[in-house]
């Protein structure tokens, strides 16, 4: 099994990989945060709705698929909300009524309304006794929201999901700087309705859980793709003490490392994937989840400091491109967890390849 | 077992389970698990074992003995095995002369050597290296002067493994000093009872007695022992070197090691030091999947890792092994020196030996050196 294995799937990535490529996109060396309009040139490739049914304007797709995006989006440098879209559609479609998928899901597809998946069981957010939401935090997306699904811990211990349409009064988000797709959001007493809870919600943010770090993952795996293919670019065409810095040999060996590295780190990512996609083992999904986290994060650490230090003094510059992919996939990773927390995950499940 | 990878393979899979379960005598397994040299003996036993169930040499053509499995298949063949401790057949016969003689070698080479391969009627052992060309191959120097029917070979070959057994030797010597060094090389076959040759064993770091000096004076060796064609030896030992493209992970056997790891572990005895052992061997478990799964994208012919794929393997394979006899080691600590305590993990006594032995996997095959460099040429280029 590969990642990419269908006619579809290839012409998703060269689709995309066209996409970031052309106009503005590009331009800046951080990377581009993307807006409303977009957003709607993304839905027409399918973007926001990738993992919904058919029935409801999405494209029905997999975890391959997911995978092909967010490597893309590491790869190009594209602040987006794409996890916390599908992870919020993925909820709506799980969860609500029947009349509210008709009215919103279909709008998200074609990107009329921008969710966000918000998992504050951190307690950033608060649910009071009244069913509202107040609190405030960071969230990934650059563009205005305009529906939030939020898992929360009630006051019992107990997750729920819930669902916050109406926002415009209940609201405050403005961007941070530096942090390109980063916004702060305040939410006083947003009125929200209830999706689920109790062991439906726990198993529900479950799945949610395990398709985000997917997306983190390959989003990390796709921006050190772009690290090292930058940085075999540069040790080709730069010169020193006469020659290419690619006729050194301590600067090849080291550029083997780091493609040794990304292929291991591929290896997890499709490992997951594989695992994601026949969908029917959570423990084993669980499993391939926390080792890809583990070796993912540990190519990561060997792959991010030696493209900047390969790169040189540019490689510290802001206006180069290298050092973002860094920032990016090291910011993805602390997302993720330390690796200490995939340790102690691993550490609770049987190791299932060794039988 | 279940992999999403290998679904197609479980039924296979169970099946060479059940074949060396049930066939592999223990005397051999344990000293295998052990790491302890197998007897002439002992190898020819459980070579004759494979050889009868029709699993001698897989990868070898159907007519000489061989299987029609995918490559898939026949990683999984090789990979059950070593994780259940058994021994590969003599991959100096099977592995390596074997599958040249099967694409180069003559119709009667092929009657008169591939048989006795399969039986280990005959020991064959590798004399490629010498002392002045070791990663610089092409850089040989033993001679073979044609004389008529026969060769005269002159010259000195080293880390000869288990030449002290050998019945046959097969050389890269020059046929052509006038050429660049590749263009001038043959590839011939010699008999170790000839008159002129010699061997000195070489004593390695762990104490043992694995590899040899092999020294060729005025050797005369019948022209039809020549494969292929006279000065074209580079290209069939290229052959030779990348035709067991992935086996050189070892992913089975560092599947068994783990094993043995993790079985001591969860039996409780690291005490207070248990955690921090755990997270290494947790760590050690998720390097083998990924190189299990490189390994498999590989052999599925994952395009990006087309010309790298054997060099990827090669050096994290070796890594994973290494790495993990190290953590063995630590795990006995003192009891690896000797005086073994009561509560010492079972592979105290030998670990100390392995440890030292498995340097060689980042030297012999191409060290690991010159594996990064290969890598390197290969995403350069592009």
């Amino acid at each position: 099994m590969f990642l990419i294995e269908t006619e579809e799937q290839s012409l998703l990535r060269d689709m995309l990989r066209r996409y970031f490529r052309e106009g503005r996109f590009g331009a800046e060396p951080g990377g581009t945060v993307l807006t409303r309009d977009d957003w709607s040139g993304l839905a027409e490739l399918g973007l926001p709705g990738l993992l919904l049914e058919e029935r409801w304007g999405g494209s029905g797709c997999g975890a391959q698929e997911l995978a092909i995006t967010a490597s893309e989006m590491g790869r190009a440098l594209i602040s987006a909300p794409f996890a916390g879209t599908v992870a919020a559609a993925g909820l709506i479609q799980k969860f609500a009524s029947e009349e509210q998928k008709q009215r919103l899901l279909p709008e998200i597809a074609n990107g009329g309304i921008v969710p966000l998946f918000i998992d504050a069981r951190d307690g950033s957010l608060s649910l009071d006794q009244d069913g509202q939401v107040s609190g405030a935090r960071d969230v990934e997306c650059g563009m205005d929201v305009d529906l939030i699904v939020a898992a929360v811990q009630a006051g019992d211990g107990d997750q729920r999901v819930v669902l916050i349409e109406h926002l415009a009064d209940a609201i405050a988000q403005r961007a941070v700087d530096d942090r390109p797709g980063i916004s702060a959001i305040t939410l006083h007493s947003a009125r929200t309705e209830a999706l689920a809870s109790g062991s439906a919600a726990a198993a529900g943010l479950a799945e949610t859980d395990d398709l985000v770090s997917l997306a983190r993952l390959a989003d990390i795996v796709g921006a050190m793709d772009g690290m090292f293919r930058l940085t075999v670019e540069h040790v080709k065409t730069r010169e020193q003490f006469g020659k290419p810095l690619a006729q050194f040999q301590v600067l090849q060996h080291r550029t083997a490392e780091m493609f040794t590295e990304l292929e291991m780190a591929r290896s997890m990512l499709l490992n997951l994937v594989a695992h994601t996609a026949r969908g029917h083992d959570a423990l084993r999904r669980r499993h391939a989840a926390a080792s890809a986290h583990l070796r993912i994060l540990t190519a990561l650490d060997r792959i991010g400091p030696e493209a900047i230090q390969m790169h040189g003094g540019m490689g510290m510059a802001w206006e180069h491109r290298v050092g973002h992919l860094v920032r990016r996939a090291i910011a993805n990773g602390l997302r993720m967890g330390s690796d200490s927390a995939a340790l102690d995950n691993l550490g609770h499940l049987p190791a299932f390849h060794l039988v | 077992m279940y992999d999403p990878f290998l679904i197609e393979e479980s039924t296979f899979r169970e099946e060479v389970l059940d074949f060396v379960r049930s066939s592999l005598p223990e005397h051999i397994r344990k000293k295998q698990r052990d790491h302890q040299e197998l007897t002439r003996d002992e190898l020819t036993e459980w070579t004759l074992i494979l050889h009868s169930r029709g699993w001698g040499a897989p990868h070898w053509p159907v007519e000489w003995g061989g299987t029609d499995w995918s490559p898939i298949r026949r990683q999984v063949f090789f990979d059950t095995l070593q994780s259940e401790h058994a021994p590969e057949t003599l991959s100096f016969g099977t592995s390596m002369v074997g599958p040249v003689l099967c694409a180069f070698g003559s119709q009667a080479q092929k009657e008169r050597f591939l048989p006795r391969i399969l039986t280990l009627e005959d020991w064959w052992c590798q004399g490629f290296s010498e002392p002045g060309a070791g990663s610089d191959l092409a850089s040989l120097r033993t001679t073979a002067v044609r004389h008529g029917d026969t060769y005269v070979v002159n010259g000195h070959k080293t880390w000869t493994t288990l030449g002290q057994h050998a019945d046959w030797i097969f050389c890269l010597v020059r046929t052509d000093t006038q050429v660049k060094p590749q263009a001038g090389i043959s590839f011939l076959l010699i008999d170790m009872r000839s008159p002129g040759i010699s061997r000195r064993p070489i004593r390695t770091i762990d104490g043992g007695y694995e590899i040899n000096d092999v020294f060729f004076d005025g050797v005369e060796v019948p022209a039809e022992n020549l494969v292929g064609e006279e000065n074209k030896g580079w290209s069939y030992a290229k052959f030779l070197l990348g035709n067991e493209r992935t086996g050189i992970a070892r992913v089975g056997l560092s599947r068994a090691l783990l094993r043995r790891v993790r079985e001591w572990l969860d039996a409780g005895h690291a005490g207070g030091n248990g955690q921090r052992l755990r997270d290494r061997l947790l760590r050690l478990e998720v390097e083998l999947r990924a190189l299990e799964v490189t390994q498999l994208r590989i052999l599925t012919e994952a395009p990006e890792l087309s010309g790298s794929a054997a060099s990827i393997l090669k050096l994290r394979g070796s890594e994973l092994q290494q790495n993990i006899s190290r953590l063995m080691l630590d795990i006995a600590g003192t009891d690896a020196l000797g005086s073994v305590s009561a509560s010492a993990p079972d592979w105290s006594d030998t670990i100390a030996d392995t440890f030292l032995n498995w340097r060689k996997v980042s030297i012999y095959g191409g060290s690991n050196e010159v594996q990064r460099s290969l890598i390197a040429q290969h995403v350069l280029a592009k």
